[in-house]
């Protein structure tokens, strides 16, 4: 069953079995594996419910749809521009559909850096197995390689960089192009076509327009979660509140939403790491111009990808040497392509005049310097993401290895999309050029596509959020499911992960019931 | 997934608006009047004279140009205002602060009139140079304006056919409901005049 905001005419009370807050690939996957073994699930979410029909591939209706801030919420000092989902389904309704394993030596790194427990290569690998199965994950053939692609794939051919096929959740697809305005052919494989109908179909509700804002606590159990009703067109609350009473609650509102919510109801008191040691996948982009048609606005966004730099490299002394980031071909439409490029006047708009020819690269970058959520008086929370340090050196390279690769793919000017507009038609210049590159906040514009680790998992509560088995410390009944818990970045989409470890959750849950 | 159109964090922000507005004192009371609005414009979430800057901007950004069509003609002001009420009340001060600032900017900086009142060439030359080297809290409300007003102008179809962009391949738009209740909430300002 799904109920939208107006359905809900004044104050409800309700009981379910589990409670899950947020519906994207943590929510949906630990509420849907629950829903499977039998238990009543009710899913609240703060976004709009929408299918296939309302997605119009028009890029200011769909940012407004299905982006958590409408495309223009960003860090405190403006610095990194902040990508979330808000819809039924989550971030996977705009996402890429890249579906990658979470890497062994990630997984190596987790368990003997972080001390990581109970997610075990051995037990995350069914789940893995069957994720692919059902979300008919496939490496991106050669149907799916447009222009840019073919461009990146042989570039990193030509310089010797290993460049692999990027693993894709999707069934059906058109090759429309519109991915990240989502998908109107019901293709991509988002939880909104995979796990959601699922647990609907084993008796689970689903609410949308619901925001979670007060967790009731019985001591150590919390009793109940009271939502309210908000009104689409606003985004303000619209009266009614629907309390939901449940035998356990999960948190799966997201990277920002989970820590943010935590904060809200004061768990910064008793659990200090709440807000802290968060990531987000700083993303870099470098934009190029070709004499020959490239046409990035179709086919899929990256069926190749450049795995050369995934893991950082250090030299003897162990100081940084390069990578650190996942190197891919951009997609881009031209109103964002227009708002991400810099300048204003003629010379902006001869950039677009060209857009047939105009391609890209972006990069994920794995960011070593945490950032922070913290509460303000207020009630609104700030989140500052650093863009020094490591992570400055790992931009600067990702940059340096982008304008390399265009270079190398045929372009005749790399333009690297600064305030100053730096641009180049000759590699000789890109060293020189990135060290100018100015990095403070507002001269750039960096994405934040893949925030986690705000409530990170550990045994200790004063270094950690959760246990190994998903549980709130000190809390009986209150779980997370989503990439607030990872410890680090998984150096890779984080998709396919986020829902391995729910089905870890839901094993954990359905044995605490 | 790449990112749209970066906005401060209101408190920053909202700092500088009020500390320009001080700075200016006696010279912004005497250059808050002229502000004139065409008249199919309608200020919902801002104000007249917020509005009125806001085209001025537009005006400077997106002239016309050829087979182009200018940013106000394919009504990106209007479209703006339409943002700042569906956006959260704290972005949506953010963006209202951000307009002042940048009105007043070329006053403090010596250039001896508000942005709004500057011939276009040198609104956009004023901003450009924001964007470049200018304080930080000024760059970033510079840069915001200017990235709403392209991603609201080029995700417009009556840009496409010049870009060389053939368009979504759904073919009826499906406005979202944020869209439609400000349209039909200017609708019934205009009939009432």
């Amino acid at each position: 069953m799904i109920r939208i905001g107006t359905d809900f005419a004044g104050d409800t009370v309700e009981t379910a079995d589990v409670l899950v807050i947020g519906t994207g690939c943590g929510g949906a996957t630990v509420g849907h594996a629950l829903a499977e073994r039998g238990h009543a699930v009710t899913f609240v979410e703060r976004g709009a419910y929408w299918t296939r029909e309302d997605f119009d591939q028009r890029e200011a209706n769909m940012l407004a749809k299905i982006d958590g801030g409408r495309g223009l919420d960003t860090s405190d000092d403006g610095g990194v521009s902040l990508t979330f989902g808000n819809n039924v389904g989550g971030a996977s309704v705009h996402y890429w559909a890249d579906s990658y394993r979470l890497p062994a030596d990630r997984l190596a790194l987790w368990e003997d850096g972080y001390g990581l427990q109970g997610h075990s290569a051995e037990r995350l690998r069914p789940h893995f197995e069957r994720l692919e199965r059902d979300l008919s994950v496939h490496p991106a053939d050669d149907s799916y390689v447009n222009e840019m692609n073919r461009r990146v794939h042989a570039a990193a051919t030509t310089l010797g960089w290993k460049v692999e096929r990027v693993p894709q959740a999707r069934n059906g697809c058109t090759r429309s192009g519109h991915c990240m305005q989502g998908c109107a052919y019901d293709a991509k494989q988002s939880q909104l076509v995979t796990h959601l109908p699922s647990a609907e179909a084993n008796g689970a509700r689903i609410y949308a327009d619901l925001e979670a804002f007060r967790l009731h606590f019985e001591g150590r159990r919390v009793a109940g979660v009271t939502c309210q009703v908000l009104d689409r067109a606003t985004g303000l609350p619209s009266g009614p509140t629907v309390r939901i009473d449940a035998k356990a609650v999960v948190l799966a509102a997201g990277g920002y939403g989970t820590p943010r919510l935590l904060l809200k109801q004061g768990f910064k008191q008793r659990l200090p790491t709440v807000g802290e040691h968060l990531f987000v996948n700083p993303c870099p982009m470098v934009h190029a111009r070709f004499d020959e048609p490239i046409v990035m606005w179709r086919n899929i966004p990256a069926a190749w990808g450049v795995e050369e730099f995934r893991l950082a490299r250090f030299d003897a002394a162990g100081a940084y040497a390069e990578g650190g980031y996942l190197l891919m071909a951009n997609q881009l439409h031209p109103g964002t392509l227009a708002a991400v490029f810099p300048g204003f006047g003629a010379a902006h708009r001869a950039v677009m005049r060209d857009l047939p020819r105009l391609g890209g690269t972006i990069c994920w970058i794995d960011d070593v310097e945490r950032g922070r959520m913290t509460l303000e008086p207020g009630g609104q929370t700030r989140l500052h993401i650093p863009l020094t340090g490591q992570n400055a050196l790992r931009i600067r390279d990702a940059w340096r290895k982008q304008a390399q690769l265009l270079f190398t793919a045929g372009a005749r000017e790399v333009m690297f999309g600064d305030a100053a507009d730096t641009r180049l038609t000759s590699p000789d210049g890109v060293d020189a050029a990135v060290a100018g590159l100015d990095l403070r906040p507002a001269r750039n514009v960096l994405a934040a596509p893949h925030p986690g680790g705000g409530a990170r998992m550990g045994r200790d509560p004063s270094d950690s959020v959760v246990g190994y088995d998903h549980r709130v410390h000190d809390t009986d009944n209150l779980y997370i499911s989503d990439p607030s818990v990872f410890p680090s970045p998984p150096s890779v989409d984080p998709s396919l992960t986020i829902m391995a470890f729910a089905y870890v959750a839901a094993d954990e849950i359905a044995g605490a019931l | 997934m790449p990112g749209g159109v970066l906005i401060r964090r209101r408190t920053v922000l909202f700092g500088l608006g009020g500390a320009l507005l001080l700075a200016g004192g006696a010279t912004a009371v005497r250059l808050t009047t002229g502000y004139g609005l065409p008249g199919g414009e309608v200020p919902i979430a801002t104000t007249a004279k917020e509005l009125a800057i806001v085209r001025a901007i537009v005006e400077a950004l997106l002239p016309a140009d050829g087979d182009l069509p200018a940013g106000v003609d394919v009504g990106v002001p209007q479209r703006i205002d339409e943002e700042l009420w569906s956006m959260s009340p704290e972005l949506r001060e953010d963006l209202r602060s951000a307009i002042s600032a940048l009105e007043y900017w070329p006053v403090l900086s010596g250039r001896g009139s508000r942005l709004s009142t500057l011939p276009p060439a040198a609104r956009a030359e004023v901003l450009d140079a924001l964007a470049v080297g200018g304080p930080r809290p000024v760059a970033q409300a510079a840069g915001a304006l200017k990235q709403m007003c392209h991603l609201f102008y080029y995700a417009s179809p009556e840009t496409w056919a010049a870009l060389g962009y053939d368009g979504p391949w759904v073919t009826t738009p499906r406005p979202p409901p944020s869209s439609l209740a400000y349209r039909a909430l200017l609708d019934a300002r205009r009939r009432a005049g």
